[in-house]
């Protein structure tokens, strides 16, 4: 090992249960080289779990993409989730080595990478040290920065909404289900039929609207006649953004657990303007291209119909700059914007009333 | 000696800095990192004495684990920190030997090779012939869901496909980015950021509608 002895490692023990673990994934592969890589990198999954356990951080091994089989013998990752805050890439190297290889697999959507260095007998895995991006497949240890490091971005994401770990029901806490906050009359008065006591008028009622948004489209042709079936194939299929939300909105309206409707989630805003009850809700929806259509939308809170006049909903991006801002006129109901943003992509959210504002920090 | 006394004092000291911070905070984890660090390199961790048990491994994890879950009760006035931690060592590795015993009598002869032989555990990993079930699921699956996989596409270039990338970068035929970039007449960074933003999530998620996550 080259480090000078100044820098600071770790060692972490690696115990028979890890190595089996390592070895039953690598079994799972279709060659000696592929298994090899497997059998690294699970090690060094596990060896950064290991300490990151030691240190306080949660992990979460089901939540990371190297427990995924499917990644395990198509890609060469090694990543490690931590919940709330995104994936930590744990690269492998050797005992004899002193460059570590950064696959381009692993490019994208980190927080950063840790190396990690195994002795002879896999007993032992020392960790060397950290970078928060990499620009190159190779990297000299030499290079690496001091493990310290880690624990700063660590720290410096502790507030920001990580939205891909909606999908898999991991919500940041502050953030509810969304009548919780709002009360249901206030979320969509445009279609309300859950106090419509009839069966057979409400569900004529959904008919109707479900036809009229087929009807406001000339994409995609209604095949099921089932309202629930024909609002899911439209919202999956359409590339009219208004069209898939008014989609979204309607099967939230029908059946609020079905999935496909995305995820959506409030959090009450109340405590930063006075008197003034405030509600932002996202909403989350996957499109077609693996991408994901993005609602943000300002709500009067409980019990109120109105929003003040005045209110400022805008988005800024990873570096503060403004992509858009939308106002409240008289008597307005709520205030939206909606965009679509791609996986790791990072966005601020900010509502404004006269010299109070609150901005929160999103993640995808 | 010494240097020792002055090396311990210095461990002491550490670690009653690091109690004065909430767990979990950035402090606490800077301090403890230093503490970790220092033992290690004191190289006066307890080694497992004459007998280099195959269970040493375990008891050093569980006494690291314990250590940092129970730094706040370590009692300067009582011992070194070291000798808290090797303490607790010594008694993990007996709690597990113990614990093996138990277990071993009720279970039928182990082979002794498993006990003395050192074996390699990457040069013993076993290199099948044939693609495993889930390899062989996920190219069918690439086949099969070609018309959808089709769809995303590198912008303006519908035959740089996800199915297409999916068929050129799985085992057994994967190939490079540049022989990619190459082939397709696009850069490299391209090819890959499209790979990793609308490929690698498909992957992912037909991995996970299987059930192959491990838990």
């Amino acid at each position: 090992m080259n480090l000078s002895t100044q820098q600071l490692t770790i060692s972490v023990p690696i115990t028979e249960a890890n190595r089996i673990k390592a070895s039953n994934f690598a079994q799972e592969q279709s060659d000696s080289e592929k298994a090899k890589q497997v059998y690294h990198n699970t090690l060094a999954v596990l060896v950064t779990n290991n300490y990151l356990q030691m240190l306080d951080v949660s992990t979460s091994l089901q939540h990371s993409y190297s427990w995924n089989a499917v990644a395990r013998v198509s890609t060469d990752i090694a990543d490690l989730n931590l919940p709330l805050i995104g994936h930590l890439e744990c690269r492998p190297i050797l005992d004899s080595e002193d460059t570590c290889y950064f696959p381009k697999d692993t490019w994208n959507n980190r927080i950063g990478y840790v190396v990690v260095q195994f002795d002879k007998s896999y007993k032992q895995g020392t960790l060397l040290g950290f970078v928060p991006q990499v620009s190159s497949t190779k990297l000299d240890i030499k290079q690496l920065q001091s493990l310290d490091d880690l624990f700063i971005v660590l720290h410096s994401d502790e507030t920001v909404v990580q939205l891909s770990n909606w999908l898999e029901n991991i919500i940041d806490e502050g953030w509810s289900n969304v009548e919780s906050i709002i009360g249901k009359k206030a979320i969509n008065p445009v279609f309300v039929f859950a106090d419509i006591p009839d069966e057979d008028i409400k569900s004529h009622k959904i008919e109707d609207a479900v036809g009229r948004l087929y009807a406001a489209q000339d994409e995609i042709e209604k095949v099921d006649l089932d309202s629930e079936k024909a609002l899911i194939h439209l919202l999956k299929n359409t590339l009219n953004e208004e069209i898939r939300w008014k989609a979204a909105e309607l099967l939230w309206e029908i059946n609020p657990e079905n999935s496909a409707g995305g995820i959506r989630k409030a959090v009450d805003l109340g405590m930063h303007f006075g008197e003034n009850l405030i509600a932002l809700m996202v909403a989350i929806l996957p499109k077609p291209d693996g991408s994901m259509a993005i609602l943000t939308r300002v709500y009067p809170g409980y019990g109120e119909n109105y929003l003040p006049q005045g209110l400022q909903l805008s988005g800024l991006d990873a570096i503060g700059k403004s992509f858009f801002t939308v106002s409240s006129r008289n008597k307005d109901n709520y205030i939206q914007f909606k965009f679509t943003a791609e996986l790791g992509d990072k966005f601020n959210i900010r509502v404004a009333l006269n010299d109070a504002n609150i901005t929160e920090s999103f993640v995808l | 000696m010494a240097y020792s006394d002055g090396l311990n004092e210095q461990l002491n000291q550490l670690a009653t800095e690091v109690c004065q911070h909430p767990p979990g905070s950035l402090k606490r984890q800077r301090l403890l990192n230093q503490l970790i660090y220092q033992m290690q390199q004191s190289g006066k961790i307890w080694l497992g004495g004459d007998i280099i048990s195959q269970y040493y491994e375990d008891a050093l994890q569980q006494t690291w684990f314990w250590f940092c879950r129970s730094i706040n009760k370590y009692d300067v006035s009582q011992a070194n920190v070291i000798t808290w931690f090797n303490a607790h060592l010594k008694f993990r590795l007996l709690d597990i030997r113990q614990q093996i015993a138990i277990d071993n009598k009720t279970r039928t002869n182990k082979s002794e090779n498993e006990e003395l032989n050192f074996i390699d555990p990457v040069d013993n990993l076993p290199a099948p012939d044939k693609p495993q079930p889930i390899l062989e699921e996920t190219l069918e699956w690439i086949e099969t869901q070609g018309s959808e996989l089709r769809r995303l596409h590198v912008r303006s270039s519908p035959h740089i496909n996800c199915q297409v990338l999916f068929q050129n970068k799985l085992p057994p035929n994967e190939k490079t980015w540049r022989e990619l970039a190459e082939k397709f007449g696009k850069r490299e960074s391209t090819l890959n950021h499209f790979y990793n933003h609308k490929c690698l999530p498909c992957l992912l998620a037909f991995g996970r509608a299987q059930g192959y996550i491990d838990t």
